[in-house]
């Protein structure tokens, strides 16, 4: 009978554990235009920097995390690149705007698979292009004197051979 | 972010793009992002070809950095007309090693009688300047006469190196090892230890290692040497971090 009890025990430890995951199974996330998005705990697994905020923090049910820097519409775009499996198909569609934001969070919350994946877009989209088109590309203020983009042109002449026209 | 997208590029990319601005140049230039980038490249992608001829009894030696696909896509090539493409250094130089990607090339001075060496980047297409020379002993040394040198990287101190071992001579049983350190003034004497009998002049780097193969040390006799078995070859092995030599069983 003692041996029973041990087991009956066991078991609704089990249980009592089961109903505990379940229900932490939601995480909120506040983006900068102050839409509330409610993901899976299995979601926020590979956004390892809000992944290491909750395993410090040892939080309850109730999760919720801002994200200052991630607009609504940014987020929804990674939710479905990321249900989508991070299909290359679905990455060719987004605007160039939006993979540089993309790129950006992914950097910021650490996710390593979507990182790689928009990071490895952004150089393709950039390479064997003028040094105008990146300046452009980026938004980049050019801060060399006119002497100074003389002499770094010089120094590598052969690179800027064979380049795209923009 | 910036990394994450640059180490991504081709090395003709990167120094066009140290233009765009002095961050971006700045990026580019430093030795984080170089590392980075070299650990994202694709590995043998290029081959060096070596080969040498002889002009007047000068002899000549030439190098080819070509892309292995190139050799694959155009098998009816010859040295000729690779050697025309993919030439990267415009002077006559032995090559010691690669490692990295870099090319140790080594010159010799017959009038001076002096040794030095230099480092090609055939991707950057840049070449170092000299090293300080080096002055080998031949007038003291028996016939054959024959230095060992060799090229390597050592991770520990972020270095490249090169090692310069002479049998020295005046001290007949002894060997010098003086070393020369990627940017320094100096070959360094790091030690002297039991002379060698030398087999192969070039060492191979491994591991933060480099390694001759040689004569066993009791093989003291030239004459003795062309008995000598497969089997008896020992390796002689420098550690470029702990400045030690060893032997090692060939086979």
């Amino acid at each position: 009978m003692g041996e029973r009890g041990e087991e009956w025990e066991a078991v609704m430890l089990r249980k009592a554990e089961e109903e505990e995951s379940k229900a932490v199974k939601k995480v909120k996330l506040v983006t900068s235009d102050g839409v509330t998005m409610e993901v899976e705990i299995s979601t926020v697994k590979e956004m390892e920097t809000i992944q290491a905020f909750m395993n410090a923090t040892d939080t309850d049910n109730s999760i919720i995390f801002p994200l200052p820097k991630v607009s609504s519409h940014i987020l929804s775009r990674i939710m479905e690149l990321m249900s989508g499996e991070y299909d290359q198909e679905l990455v060719k569609r987004l605007s160039h705007e939006e993979l540089k934001e993309i790129c950006m969070v992914a950097n910021y919350l650490n996710m390593k698979t979507l990182l790689h994946l928009t990071a490895s877009a952004i150089a393709n989209l950039i390479q064997n292009k003028s040094v105008e088109f990146v300046r452009h590309f980026f938004n980049i203020i050019n801060d060399f004197t006119p002497e100074e983009e003389v002499q770094l042109r010089k120094t590598h002449e052969w690179a800027f051979e064979g380049v795209d026209e923009d | 972010m910036l990394m994450e997208i640059l180490s991504r590029l081709s090395v003709k990319d990167l120094l066009r793009f140290k233009r765009v601005s002095k961050g971006w140049n700045h990026l580019i230039s430093d030795s984080t992002f170089v590392k980075l980038h070299l650990q994202r490249s694709s590995k043998s992608t290029h081959i060096l070809l070596t080969f040498n001829d002889y002009f007047y009894t000068k002899r000549r030696d030439f190098a080819i950095v070509c892309p292995v696909q190139d050799l694959l896509d155009n098998p009816n090539s010859t040295l000729e007309t690779f050697s025309h493409k993919y030439r990267p250094f415009d002077r006559n130089y032995s090559i010691l090693g690669v490692c990295n990607g870099l090319v140790c090339l080594g010159d010799y001075n017959y009038e001076f009688k002096e040794y030095w060496v230099r480092f090609g980047n055939p991707a950057t297409r840049i070449m170092s300047k000299d090293s300080p020379h080096v002055r080998p002993n031949p007038d003291h040394y028996n016939y054959p006469y024959m230095f060992m040198i060799g090229f390597g990287y050592d991770d520990w101190s972020d270095t490249y190196q090169v090692v310069f071992l002479e049998n020295n001579r005046k001290n007949s049983q002894k060997l010098d090892v003086r070393v020369y350190c990627s940017g320094d003034k100096c070959w360094r004497k790091t030690f002297t230890c039991d002379a060698v009998p030398t087999l192969t002049g070039l060492g191979i780097c491994v591991s933060g290692t480099l390694n001759w193969l040689v004569f066993p040390k009791s093989c003291s006799d030239v004459k003795q040497r062309g008995a000598v078995k497969m089997n008896e070859l020992e390796i002689f092995s420098y550690d470029l971090k702990k400045e030690t030599c060893s032997y090692l069983m060939a086979l």
